[in-house]
Formats: C-alpha cells, structure tokens, sequence
C-alpha cells in the first residue's frame, strides 16, 4: 500500500460545518489581532491563510480528530475572512487618528466596513468562474495552501519536503530578523549604479511565490528591469535624472520609484484593468449567462455556487448601505455628494476588485495600498467642497469600507484557488466568508480605539507607517499634489499592454509599482521553475518543487506571525 | 509582420515609458502620444497575425482535435474508473486519479482557447463550466480518497463522469457546427 491511512468512513463527507465555522473564528480573531497589532509597528500586512490552514490542520485534525480535506480549507476560508479586515483597516482608519480628525463616527464606520466586506464578497461571484474556471490563473498562495491541505494524503516524501523547506525559511527569515538584515547590497558590492538597484530581499517566501506562479509572473519581474535597468540608466546617461533641493541628480531606487515609477504603476494598474474588464465582459457575461441556465435547470453544478441573484442583491444593499454611511459620515454632506460617493465606491470596488484578483492571481502580489490611495483620492475630489476636515473624514471612512471590499474580494479568490485544487464547493466557502467577514471589522476597530487611547496612534510606540503613509498622500491631496498625469500617461500604456493580452498592463503595472528588491528575488524563483521544468521536467517541477515552495512560503509566514504575536505579548 | 508589429509595441510602450518618467511632475504629452500611436500601430500588426493564426483552418482543427481526443480520453478513464469504483479500495482513487487524469486535463486546459476562437466566447463558457467542475468534482474525489471518506468518492466519480461528458457533448456540437461552416 502507498498510504499509511486505510481507515474507510461512511458518512457525508463534512465540509461547512459548525465546528469548522468556530475554529475559524477563534484562529481568525488571533491572527487578525496578531497581524493588525504588527502592521501597526512594522507598516506591513501578512496574509493569513497558510496560518490559518495549518492551525486549522492542527486543531481540526490534532485536537479535534476530524478529517476532512474541505472541511479545513473552510475553516481557513472562515478564519481568513475574519482576517481580511485587518489588512484593509489598518491602511486607511490610522490616518483620521494621524491627522487628528477623530471626529467620526466609529460605529458607522464599522458597519460600513461589513458592508464593504459582502460587497467585496459578492462581486467575486461571477468573477471566480471567469478566472478561476475559464482562464485559470496560477494564485501561487492558494497553490501553497492547497498544497499544506492536501499533505496528509500527497504522501509521506512531500510532507517532508514541504516541513523541510519550511524549517528553511523559517531558520533564514528568523535569522534575517533577529539580525536585522532584510536585504543583500549584491549591485554595491560588485559595482552596480545605484540607481540600477542591486539590492537582493532576503526571502526565501518571494522565491517560493515566483516558483508557484512560474511564466505567470515573467510580466511582473520585466515591469521592474525595465525601470531600474533600462529608463534609470538611459535617465542617468542622459542627464535626464530628477535634481534634489541641492542641484544633485537623484540616484536612490527608492526615490525614483516613488517620484518616478510607482505613480505610472499605478496607472498602468488601473488602465490595464479597464482595458481587462473591457475584453473579458463578454466572458463575465458568458460565465452569468452560464450560471444563470444552470440555476434554471437546476443541474448539479448550479447548487454548488452561490446563486448569482445574490450578486445584485448584495450590490443594491451593499450600496445603499454605503449611501447611507456616506450621507451620514459627516454633518455637511448632504444626499447627491453621499449618492455620488456610494457609487463611485462601489464601482471602485468593483474595478479594483478585478486588478487585485488579476495581481494576486498572476504573481501573488496585491497592490492594496495603491488601490486604496486611489479610492482615497476620488472621494477626497468629491468631498473636497465640504472642508478638509469633513472632506478627509468621509473619504476614508468609505475608503476603508473600500478597502476592506478590496482586500476580502482578493482574499477570497485566493481561498476559492485552494477549494478548487481540493475540490471544496465554491457555495460552502463563499458562505464561509460571509460568516467571518463581520467580525473582522468589529475586532479591528475595537483594536485600533484601544490602542489609540493606550499608546496613541502615530506615536513612536504605533508609528502605523501604513496611515502615516496615506495621512501624507492625504496632505498632498488637499494641496493638490495629485500625479495626474502620471496616473493618465500610465494608464494608457497598461491599456495598451492589456490590449495585447489580457491582464499584461496589470503584471507590467505592479513591477513599476512594488520595490526592485522583491522584483529581484522574485526573479530567481522564476528563473528556478524555468530550469527545473526545462532540465527536470513539469512532473518534477509538480511533485517536487511545488511542495518546496509551497514550504518556503509557510515557513517564513509562520515565523513572521511568530514575530507579530511577539510584538503582541509585549504590548501587554 | 509579426516580429515587426512585436518591436513596434515594444519599442512604443518603452518610449512612452520613458517620456513618463522625464520629470516628476509633467510629462511631455506630445512625445508621448507619438510613442503611444507607434505602439498601436505595433499592437494592430499583432492582433491581425494572431487572429490569421487563430483562425487558420488547418491549425484551428489539430488544436480542436487534440482537444477533443484529450476530452474523450478523460471520459473514457472516468467510466472504466465508475465500473472499477467497488473493486477499487477507497485509499487507492487518488493515485489512480493522478496517473489517469492530470495528463490530459493538463492538456486539454492548455489547448482550450482554440474553443474561444473558433466557436466563440459563449461556446468556450459553455464547454469550460462542465470541464471546471469536473476537474474540481475529480479534486474532490482526491480528497475524499485521502480521507477515507468512500460514499463521498463514489458520488462525486459519477458526477466527475456527468460533467465531462457534458463538456464533450457541448465541445462535439460546436465541433460539428464549424466543421459545417468551414465546408462551405
């Protein structure tokens, strides 16, 4: 026999069930506090999912005795959901408390949280059989989680690859750490420019990423060589590089990538979407139409998905909801400026929700932040003829609905990658995150109003650098310092990139978007699958280096929640 | 014309690229639109070639027929599997599953947009729906198999079956309606 397990059970095979609902919602609440209390000190967010997969493996399996494949990918559906907030909130809600415009309504502000949350959950509808069923993009996190599932019965030689590459990653993130050594300057050391960018991230989780996502990211890691390594050097050559205040050329990465590139990413990000969402709505019409006749002759399939009557309910509640959040958000703001805010939040959610799902899906990077600042920006437009103050309040009050739409539709896909590769029923995952995504918002603010009165946010004990960050976008909003023509110029080039394949502007968009050092290390994972599937073959690539990577990415996730909770308990 | 229209759109989009990062804050608009017509000129080269491939008789009726062939190899392997599912022990379906299936299902989804361009997007739906969720019902089998779970295994290979025959039926249809077409 190949397997260890030959116990033979009867029975349904258990899936959405309450055992699993509540282990999702104890690990969620632990995760979301852990990551949001982290993201506060450390300015960056950690997805949950592979944590919330292998402790729900430990306590459904270990504690509970149960056995279930789909039942597990439920609960980290569950606890995910609840963690999604986490990332969404606490981006946008510091930066009222930063500016010092804490007159909101904290109660309002949570509800509409919830009710970004369905929103986000229900445009994913549709778009799940569009780019999970018809054009199957990769979602190397979702492969990673499926992988951590499926190991009880993959066998015993990829269970130890899996364990063993993710004692690896955990050994070097938690030395890279404790070191306080996040990058390798390999350009300085052999002489590169500094512009050209040199610097290695240290992470063996973004090389296991570009392994999973393989020829899927090629786009994403030419985005960032085409900035630090073509427009930088004929920049330089050309005496063309912007001047500091001192009349000197400017040759740091990072002040180029943000002066420079990271606004024609953007755009690159928004009008490679429209250009995206533009070509495949015949196929999202296609995928509604084909759900549409399922559900009329009720075939076996239909029952599995959510009916997509839900879709437009939860686009009607959802955004009358928000209308409603808007109108009251402030006292000036009166019924057609909350109108207008509504549906332009709603129609961002929608927007965004395809971008992130295309990034996450093709390269397992989600640009939040900028889609947020974007979200932001709209509203803050709309709202500006009201005063800073009541104008900066009801944008981001929406902006974090928004954004906490944007971070659960993204969330959830990749959750519905992992149900497919497990074959979890998409209808039992989708109420899964229904059921976890209002506690999140609640858990969240009550979090951040704590700790607020505790330490005060943006002070030196919760420098938040992720509301820092947005309350200084937010400053130059008001002052007009919006890169408007950065914004148009990129998306016309994304445009046309997405005209040539769909989803390429996007990919493109997110190098000129993120940090050159992850672009880098992203790069070698690339280059990894590239050799092993040339010189080893696909199968080897499959059986092999999928579960390498898929460990690579739990072991640093792991030690990097490990660092969170550490942050946590001396807070106490 | 496709190398040529492939260096246009490249040599365009770098250009505008580039015109966008000259200066912070402005960007020359003028330099930038002409880089931009140059890319579309390249992007229009592309898409007419790869239409003319796409829609190349011969090539559309090797890909069709690799997919068909894949496709009937799967439902072929699911019915022998349903007639062997009470000799078969419940821990052994998953790796019957993964010498059976993942080959073709591989390829079939590698070779599936040939539907979308000869029967179009709403065909392509209609045969990629059923094929989804008989690759996930299969998944599901994995699972179960993994698990231990028989009942579960048994119920899903039947439905594997329903769906993948669904998807040939559907993929034969469109088959038959452009073998008619293309013989006029």
């Amino acid at each position: 026999m190949k397997q260890t397990d030959t116990v033979v059970r009867h029975g349904p095979y258990p899936e959405l069930t309450l055992p699993a609902v509540l282990v999702g919602y104890f690990l969620g609440a632990i995760i979301a506090i852990s990551i949001g209390y982290a993201a506060l000190i450390l300015g960056f967010s950690i997805e949950g999912s592979e944590l919330a997969a292998i402790l729900g493996f430990a306590v459904l399996r270990g504690m509970l005795g149960r056995h279930s494949i789909v039942e597990n990918n439920v609960t980290q559906t569950v606890a995910s959901a609840v963690n999604g907030a986490s990332s969404g909130m606490m981006f946008s809600v510091p930066a009222l408390f930063i500016l010092g415009y804490t007159d909101f309504d904290p109660v309002l502000l949570t509800f509409g949280c919830i009710a970004g949350a369905f929103l986000g959950i229900a445009f994913i509808i549709p778009l799940r059989k569009q780019m999970i069923d018809y054009e199957r993009l990769t979602y190397p996190g979702g492969v990673a989680v499926a992988t951590i599932l499926k190991s009880p019965g993959a066998g015993v030689q990829k269970a130890k690859l899996l364990v063993g590459a993710a004692a690896v990653a955990a050994l070097v993130h938690f030395g890279s750490q404790m070191g306080g050594v996040d990058n390798w300057d390999l350009g300085a050391l052999i002489g590169l420019p500094e512009y050209m960018n040199g610097v290695w991230y240290l992470s063996l989780l973004t090389v296991g990423v570009g392994f999973i996502a393989g020829r899927g990211g090629i786009a994403f890691i030419l985005g960032g060589f085409v900035c630090y390594w073509l427009l930088a050097p004929l920049l330089s050559g050309f005496d063309l590089l912007p001047l500091d205040a001192a009349g000197n050329p400017v040759t740091l990465p990072n002040a180029l990538r943000v002066d420079l590139f990271r606004p024609v990413g953007i755009g690159m990000l928004i009008g490679g979407a429209l250009m995206g969402i533009a070509l495949a709505l015949p196929l999202i019409i296609s995928a509604i139409r084909s759900m549409q006749s399922a559900a009329v002759s009720k075939s076996v399939v239909s029952k599995d998905e959510m009916p997509i009557k839900l879709l437009y309910i939860a686009i009607v509640a959802a955004a009358i909801l928000l209308a409603v959040m808007s109108i009251l958000s402030t006292e000036h703001m009166g019924l057609g400026r909350g109108l207008l805010m509504a549906v332009m939040g709603t129609l961002w959610i929608w927007i965004a929700g395809v971008i992130l799902s295309e990034a996450i899906g093709r390269t397992n990077w989600s640009p939040l932040s900028g889609m947020t600042l974007i979200a932001v920006t709209i509203l803050i437009i709309i709202a500006k003829g009201l005063g800073d103050a009541e104008a900066v309040i009801a944008a981001v009050t929406l902006g974090a609905a928004v954004c906490v739409a944007m971070s659960q539709a993204t969330d959830l896909m990749l959750d519905l990658k992992t149900g497919y590769l497990v074959g979890a029923t998409p209808k039992m995952q989708q109420m899964g995150q229904f059921l976890g995504a209002w506690l999140g918002p609640l858990l969240v603010i009550g979090l951040i109003m704590v700790l607020h009165e505790a330490y005060g946010l943006g002070s030196e004990k919760l420098p938040a650098p992720q509301g820092q960050a947005l309350a200084s976008m937010i400053s130059g909003i008001l002052g007009g310092d919006i890169p408007t023509e950065k914004y148009l110029a990129g998306a016309g080039i994304g445009a046309l990139l997405s005209a040539l394949s769909g989803g390429l502007g996007i990919t493109v968009g997110l190098g000129f978007y993120l940090p050159f050092n992850i672009v880098l290390t992203y790069a070698l994972g690339t280059l990894l699958r590239e050799l092993c599937d040339r010189y080893k073959g696909d199968a080897y690539s499959e059986s092999v280096g999928i579960p390498i990577a898929a460990g690579l990415i739990v072991g640093e996730a792991l030690i990097g929640v490990g660092f969170a909770v550490s942050y946590v308990m001396e807070g106490l | 014309m496709l190398l040529l229209g492939y260096m246009l759109l490249i040599i365009g989009a770098l250009a505008a690229a580039f015109t966008t990062s000259l200066d912070p804050a402005t960007l020359p608009w003028g330099y930038y639109a002409v880089a931009m017509v140059v890319g579309a000129v390249g992007l229009v080269m592309v898409k007419r070639h790869q239409h003319l491939v796409a829609h190349d008789p011969e090539q559309l009726e090797e890909n069709l027929g690799q997919l068909n062939d894949a496709l009937g190899r799967i439902v072929m392997e699911a019915e022998q599997l349903v007639d062997r599912r009470h000799e078969l022990p419940v821990h052994e379906y998953r790796f019957e599953i993964d010498r059976l299936f993942r080959a073709d299902l591989n390829q079939f989804a590698e070779a599936r947009y040939s539907i979308r361009h000869s029967c179009g997007v709403q065909v392509f739906a209609d045969v990629m729906s059923p094929f989804a969720a008989g690759e996930r019902y299969i998944n599901r089998i994995w699972s179960a198999s993994a698990d231990g779970y028989l009942e579960e295994a048994n119920t899903y290979l039947v439905r594997a079956l329903e769906q993948f025959r669904e998807a040939r039926a559907k993929l034969t249809a469109a088959l038959a309606t452009v073998a008619v077409k293309t013989s006029y």
